[in-house]
């Protein structure tokens, strides 16, 4: 054997080339919302502190109002009002999101370049502290519920299995989808994404009276954003979409919000189909995150 | 542009070109996805706080690095404390945090095979170097230590990988591989681990 084909095999097995390498790291685009906003509300400059990121929707409703108010000061009042289409377009978010927005749907897909990366679209809707997240993978699919502090989650054959209430033992896809939830819920997200596009914004009225605002961080081309104003003055529907590389492959995220403030109240599922009913959740990532992670 | 902005557009940069490496890095040094996500955040969470001593251009990676060692290393010695976590935790990185990784590829196993085997420095300056890209110039900004040091480290690294994979491949393949071997010449097939700590 050649002396280099042991490190070209060793490259080969590098974890990023692995099938769901993504999903995590998708998962951190909260995370950059969520620091963001934190030092916005409350800078800190001594102890370091750990962040909240795994906490659940729900209670920190203030919370994110405090954030509202500490980012629409610090952003939006520095950003100029010139009447450009940024401007037309932090006003829009400034609309929509004024006060937390109590129900939304989440779609994230990610596609691969075909060189190994396992393409999946994730649905999460959320209306109050109800969530569902609806999971298309390569592996299968996963859906889960949680109404009224009760969690569902559905098991092969389309019957669902049903946990009485109590928080600690939620899967990790279920705090990622609130994590997720809580930021749109906010409005962090969108505004982190349309900070970066300051000049280029581009603005596009519509027939049905919408206004459809379209553009490219100037500083990161591979990401991109469009915003659909209703007539109303609020977003109707946002999306970001991200090309990411690792040095070997290439793919794609886009994440797509929608029915913001419309979207239906969760139900669990029916009682017909509860095939099960258990106090503790299976899932135990305080216990065991190693169990937890693969669940998600 | 107000200084509020400007720092937070150079954070956002910075997060989006290293997040991947980073989560990459936690991920294969730490042992639970837990342990991993509350590194990760705490690399960035200090990167936002000391964003004014985070070196400018190509230099902020080595950095990013270089803190997200420290962070494990004191997570690992956080967590080394609890009792209850003694058993899963231990003082060496491992490489196994995303589950079940290359699941069925032989040439895969074997490497983490290996990998397994390697002394914890070995493992972490060729990792650094072959899945995270580092030069030996970064590595010694992670490591803390000359980048003559962080060079001769990583040529002895690349020499164990390559010579415990070749044997242990050359057993994987031999003859009869995979049968129970007869009685008494078990001794005779050296493990990964043998074979590397004998280098």
């Amino acid at each position: 054997m050649p002396s280099t084909e042991s490190l070209e095999d060793l490259r080969r097995a590098n974890p990023r080339n692995q099938p769901g390498f993504t999903e995590p790291v998708n998962e951190y685009e909260s995370l950059r919302a969520q620091i963001v906003a934190t030092e916005v509300a409350a800078p800190r400059r001594s102890t370091p502190r750990r962040l909240p990121h795994r906490r659940l929707i729900g209670v920190s409703t203030a919370g994110a109002l405090l954030v509202i108010t500490a980012v629409l000061s610090g952003v939006f009042l520095s950003g100029g009002s010139t009447p450009s289409a940024y401007a037309a377009a932090e006003k829009a978010v400034a609309a929509t999101f004024a006060s937390t927005v109590d129900s939304g749907t989440i779609v994230t897909r990610v596609y691969g370049d075909g060189s190994g990366f396992v393409s999946y679209t994730e649905t999460t809707r959320w209306n109050g502290s109800d969530i569902s997240v609806d999971g298309r993978y390569s592996g299968g699919s996963l859906r889960l519920r949680l109404v009224d502090g009760d969690f569902y989650e559905q098991v092969p054959g389309g019957q669902w299995t049903h946990y009485a209430g109590g928080a600690s033992g939620y899967p990790r896809t279920l705090k990622k989808a609130f994590a997720l939830a809580q930021a749109e819920a906010a409005g962090t997200m969108v505004r982190t994404y349309l900070a970066h596009m300051s000049s280029g914004l581009e603005k596009n009225d519509n027939a049905d009276g919408s206004t459809t605002y379209t553009g490219t961080d100037p500083d990161s081309p591979r990401v991109s954003i469009e915003l659909k104003v209703s007539s109303d003055g609020l977003i109707s529907h946002w999306s970001v979409e991200e090309r990411m590389s690792n040095g070997y492959t290439t793919w794609m995220a886009t994440r797509d919000y929608s029915e913001l403030g419309s979207t239906p109240a969760i139900t669990a599922p029916d009682a017909g189909t509860v095939v099960e009913s258990k106090q503790a959740p299976a899932h135990a990532p305080a216990a065991n995150p190693d169990a937890a992670a693969k669940t998600s | 542009m107000a200084r509020d902005e400007e720092r937070r557009l150079r954070f956002d940069a910075l997060f989006r070109e290293n997040i991947t490496g980073v989560a990459s890095y936690c991920g294969w040094r730490l042992r639970s996805s837990g342990d991993e996500q509350d590194a990760v955040a705490e690399v960035f969470m200090t990167a936002w706080r000391r964003l004014d001593d985070v070196p400018e251009g190509e230099a902020a990676r080595p950095w990013i690095y270089a803190t997200a060692r420290r962070v494990m290393a004191n997570q690992v010695r956080a967590n080394a404390r609890r009792a209850r976590l003694h058993e899963k935790l231990s003082a060496v990185p491992v490489v196994e945090s995303r589950g079940e990784p290359n699941n069925g590829d032989p040439a895969a196993e074997l490497v983490y095979e290996v990998l397994h085997c390697l002394k914890p420095l070995d493992r972490e300056v060729l990792l650094l170097a072959e899945w995270e890209g580092l030069s030996p110039v970064e590595i010694a900004v992670v490591m803390h230590c000359p980048a003559v040091t962080a060079r001769g480290r990583l040529h002895r690294a690349r020499r164990r990988f390559r010579s415990a994979y070749h044997e242990s491949q050359a057993h994987t393949d031999a003859p009869g591989a995979g049968h129970e071997l007869p009685d008494g010449t078990a001794h005779l097939i050296q493990s990964p681990r043998q074979i590397a700590s004998q280098k």
